[in-house]
């Protein structure tokens, strides 16, 4: 194929990619920040690595190269301990990286700035194996002999300029890019569908390589699992070092969390990002097998390209393609990762002194660039020893070193700054000891000593004369644990600093801050966010808002100037609370206060009540006793009093003693309510009892010469005799002393109750008095003031109802409950 | 969710840790493919499938 | 001496006008506080003898009433209400004497010769 032919593909791809970018950034936006296109994003995780570098380990180490897409499947399934624990502190802190996470909660600047510095140079073997993968496969398609790096580097600056154009258009990176993500995205679906189009076409053209390589006894080691412990410690370290490298790579923070639009994206991704790792592997092996029977000299790197060749041009560029997918989606998103991490912890400080942060911007963009010509660098030190899988690997193992500091800030409360910076550094020391300078003195660039140790014990590939196992698994497990023993220990041993002091400002002053630093959007943005919210949480809105943009240690540096210390948050958070079990106390108490007050008011009303009664009572008592006592009295003076006046006097006499005893009585009913007797419930003919109170009020009936009409059905209920002997005698009272010359009563049934009438013809009771008239010591004409309260209440308690009928006359009925006779078929 | 999640974790740390060394397998297996590819992908698809169903409506 | 007595109890009015008249008095009986103003406005009473708790117009309205000058009556106030209360706006209405329910026939009769011995 001709290099011009190849060139132009690949240019022709990268301005497809752009005008992709474009589209995510204009009206494909929705598209951009849909489930599947972020679950696809995740897929930067598979590079050239993947594309290239897999089939070349599946050839020459067997199921070796599987452990790296398992360790994400498993750290995926643990999301809603993980991501998604993460996505609440990002959105909350405007974190960008992971060293924004170490500083946020470890809270020492060199802590960040270490961290930034680790992660570039840990990264470059990685950034560099995407150039080398791209050199490669054009050399090797166009046939020529040229030199890797006359055609890596064009790419690095052409790769640059689109993570330039594309990652940094603002300021603030906590901010979606959208063209990006989408972008990524597309290159994720086009690295798939080319590496399952290039299998399925070799095997189409090729047959199937199984049934040749078991013949082959060379071949046994790649069609049987790893062995040996050696063998067993590298798959489940590689595991665990794949879904650390998940976890940490700049990269995948940033699509994962910083991209992130929804949440609940997460529970979509869980599976369908593995799910498309298990896809992409699926060809891997075919392709191996075939790579091998086919092109046994060839650098297993390169098999895919070669087996795409062999069924045809198409192919190829296809493959070709497929790579740069790969290749150029991990180096525009690490490298726009890296440069925030440059910015944010390494210059942004440095500009802060020099009073040059405005121009943040476009150090940032300089970062990029720097970046990429460093691993362009790196490339040409120490590329070629290494397979392009080995050089990720190392890459993997510096980046793993995050994870103690990181998992354990995350769980334990214990862990403190210091043992965070020593497991740090301990575990940088060990992988540069191990892993980093042995490449580079493969390479040449270094001595040998690097690669033998000035001791056997110190054996950087070997420490403590282990052998047996492989550089990265060894490297992985020596620098980890001494990371994790560091970080752990030391933690143990220092304490826990007391919490960082907040600080509280005006909003006024903060947003003009905000205004100077990045500018009059964002400055609106902050005045109506932070509205009417107290000074302190402002203040923290205000940090976090700069600390994405130029770092959360200059975001810390700039608020110096216009906020002042506000009392400890923990301070703060203390008194607060305990006001508001102070404010819950008094609250309770004045509770109790006025539930006091109005049980006590209750009492005094009774008490009144009782008071009342017994005036009113009394009061009644003593004008029928002052008669009869002074009726007696001229009784017993006058012996010889005429006939006619005697028997006046003596009937006076009576009549007052009756009335005596009569009220008397009644009080003695109200006690008796008051005290709450119960109810002697018993089978009652109405009838009999309504003819007995006539009887009853028969002698009253005639001296005052009414008639007593009547009208009495028959009707039996279960109910108290004497309450109701008691209200009809009550009534008949009240209406024979008002009566002109008839009494009615009468007795039916009315629905579901039995209905008393008590009728006279008597003046009636003056509208005014109408309401009061069941009321206790409304005392008119001759009553007691007590006789219809207690009819009422006798009649409530018997479960009826009293009441006075409108109209001429005084009409009382009252009503009484019947009892659903059980025999009665149609029931009640 | 966030035990079953948990669960599906050690499930696949299990079948992914296996020691299949240990386990008498032959380059040669069912469908004419080796067995220990048939079991590694066999054992990620069912994750897959297990974590499909648990997330699928959180 | 004439005799005027308001009580609106018909217990209490048959008694006092059989020792009222016994004593030699002539007695005039009133239910209510309209009826007693009536008869005081028609013609001078030596005495009335009131009862506080009436119908309509109380005992202390009638007090307060009461026609002025030299025809003005003596009031002996009784009542079944006993308060130190009424008794002083009794006296402070212009009553003469206060007797509470209920009362002996030896004290009131004594009682009310006391007070017209005045007149």
């Amino acid at each position: 194929m001709s290099p011009l032919f190849l060139l132009l593909g690949l240019f022709l791809y990268l301005g497809l990619l752009f005008l992709v970018a474009l589209f995510g950034e204009g009206r494909g936006r929705a598209w951009a920040q849909s489930p599947w296109v972020y679950a696809l994003s995740l897929a930067v995780y598979a590079t050239a690595w993947t594309f290239f570098g897999s089939v070349g380990r599946a050839a020459t180490q067997g199921a070796t190269f599987l452990p790296v897409y398992l360790g994400p499947t498993l750290v995926l399934l643990l999301w809603p301990f993980l991501h998604g624990k993460l996505l609440e502190l990002a959105r909350l802190h405007r974190l960008t990286s992971w060293a924004d996470y170490l500083f946020l909660r470890y809270g020492h600047a060199p802590l960040g700035f270490l961290t930034a510095l680790f992660l570039v140079v840990g990264l470059l073997p990685y950034l560099a194996l995407q150039l080398k993968a791209i050199a490669q496969a054009f050399l090797f398609l166009s046939g020529e002999e040229a030199p890797l790096a006359d055609v890596a580097l064009p790419t690095t600056l052409l790769l640059a300029l689109f993570a330039i154009l594309f990652g940094t258009r603002r300021l603030d990176p906590s901010e979606r890019h959208e063209g990006l993500v989408l972008a990524v995205a597309f290159e994720s679906v086009v690295k798939l569908l080319a590496l399952l189009l290039v299998g399925g076409a070799a095997l189409l053209a090729l047959g199937n390589p199984f049934p040749k390589a078991m013949e082959r006894p060379e071949f046994l080691p790649l069609l049987l699992p790893p062995e040996g412990a050696s063998g067993y410690l590298a798959w489940v370290s590689l595991t665990v070092l794949s879904g650390l490298a998940f976890l940490f790579l700049p990269r995948q923070f940033h699509v994962s969390v910083v991209e992130n639009v929804n949440p609940r994206h997460l529970a979509l991704a869980a599976w369908a990002f593995p799910l498309y790792l298990l896809l992409i592997n699926l060809p891997v092996v075919p392709l191996a097998l075939l790579g091998r029977l086919h092109f046994p000299q060839e650098n297993p790197d390169l098999y895919v390209l070669a087996l795409a060749q062999e069924a045809g041009p198409g192919l190829a560029l296809l493959a070709f393609l497929g790579g740069v997918s790969a290749a150029t989606a991990m180096v525009i998103v690490e490298s726009l990762a890296l440069s925030i991490l440059v910015s944010n912890h390494l210059l942004s400080p440095l500009l802060l002194r020099a009073k040059a942060l405005g121009s943040l911007l476009l150090w940032r963009r300089l970062s990029i660039l720097l970046v990429m010509l460093l691993a362009y660098l790196y490339f040409r030190l120490a590329g070629e020893a290494y397979a392009l899988v080995g050089m990720g690997l190392i890459s993997f193992v510096a980046v793993a070193q995050l994870a103690p500091a990181a998992l354990l800030g995350l769980y334990w409360k214990g862990a403190t700054w210091q043992g965070a910076l020593a497991g740090l550094l301990g575990g940088m020391l060990l992988w540069a000891y191990t892993l980093f300078l042995p490449a580079l003195a493969r390479s040449g660039w270094l001595p040998g000593v690097f690669l033998e140790g000035p001791h056997p014990w110190l054996r950087p590939e070997g420490l403590l004369g282990l052998e047996g196992l492989d550089p990265v698994t060894h490297g992985f497990l020596a620098s980890l644990l001494v990371n994790l023993a560091l970080t752990l220990g030391v933690s143990l041993y220092t304490r826990r600093e007391a919490p960082k002091e907040g600080r509280t400002g005006e909003v006024a002053a903060l947003s003009a801050l905000i205004g100077r630093v990045l500018g009059p959007e964002a400055e609106e943005g902050f005045q109506r966010e932070a509205q009417g919210l107290p000074g302190p949480q402002a203040a923290a809105r205000a940090e976090a808002l700069l600390a994405g943009s130029v770092g959360p240690a200059t975001a810390r540096l700039l608020l110096l100037s216009v906020t002042e210390r506000a009392p400890s948050e923990a301070l703060v958070e203390e008194a607060a609370r305990e006001s508001r079990e102070v404010r819950a106390y008094a609250r309770a108490l004045e509770e109790a206060r006025r539930e006091l007050a109005e049980a006590y008011e209750r009492l005094k009303a009774q008490d009144q009540a009782k008071d009342e009664l017994l005036a009113a009572v009394s009061h009644e008592l003593k004008t029928p006793l002052t008669s009869v006592r002074a009726l007696a009295e001229i009784l017993e003076a006058h012996p010889d009093l005429p006939e006619e006046e005697r028997r006046r006097f003596t009937g006076l006499l009576a009549k007052e003693a009756a009335r005596l005893s009569r009220l008397v009585e009644e009080v003695l009913a109200y006690a008796r309510l008051q005290a709450g007797l119960p109810l002697r419930l018993e089978p009652t003919s109405l009838k009999t009892l309504a003819e007995e109170a006539l009887a009853l009020a028969k002698p009253l009936a005639l001296e005052k010469g009414v008639r007593m009409e009547v009208h009495l059905e028959e009707v039996q209920t279960l109910t108290d005799r004497d309450r109701v002997l008691q209200v009809l005698l009550n009534l008949l009272h009240n209406a024979l002393r008002h009566a002109q010359s008839r009494v009615y009563l009468e007795l039916g049934r009315e629905g579901k109750e039995a209905l008393f009438r008590v009728r006279d013809d008597g003046p009636g009771v003056p509208e005014a008095l109408r309401p009061l008239v069941f009321e206790p010591f409304q005392s008119f004409a001759g009553g007691t003031g007590l006789g219809l309260y207690l009819a009422r209440r006798l009649v409530e308690s018997l479960g009826g109802r009293i009441f006075l009928e409108a109209g001429e006359g005084a009409s009382f009925a009252f009503t009484l409950p019947l009892e659903v006779d059980r025999a009665d078929p149609g029931g009640g | 969710m966030k035990e079953k999640a948990f669960t599906l974790f050690l499930l696949a740390l299990f079948l992914f840790f296996l020691p299949l060394a240990l386990f008498p397998l032959s380059p040669l297996g069912p469908l004419g493919l080796p067995p220990v590819y048939l079991y590694l992908f066999g054992a990620w698809g069912l994750v897959l499938l297990l974590s499909y169903l648990l997330f699928r409506k959180p | 001496m004439r005799i005027l007595v308001v009580d609106d109890e018909e217990s209490i009015l048959v008694p006092l006008e059989f020792l009222l008249r016994k004593a030699g008095h002539e007695v005039a009986l009133a239910k209510t506080g309209e009826e007693a103003l009536g008869f005081l406005a028609k013609s001078p009473f030596d005495l009335v003898v009131l009862d506080l708790m009436l119908p309509g117009m109380d005992g202390f309205a009638v007090l307060e009433r009461l026609p002025q000058g030299p025809t003005k009556p003596k009031v002996l106030v009784l009542t079944a209400r006993g308060r130190e209360a009424d008794q002083a706006k009794a006296l402070a209405l212009g009553a003469a004497a206060f007797m509470a329910k209920p009362f002996g026939i030896g004290d009131l009769l004594a009682q009310v010769e006391r007070l017209l011995e005045g007149k």
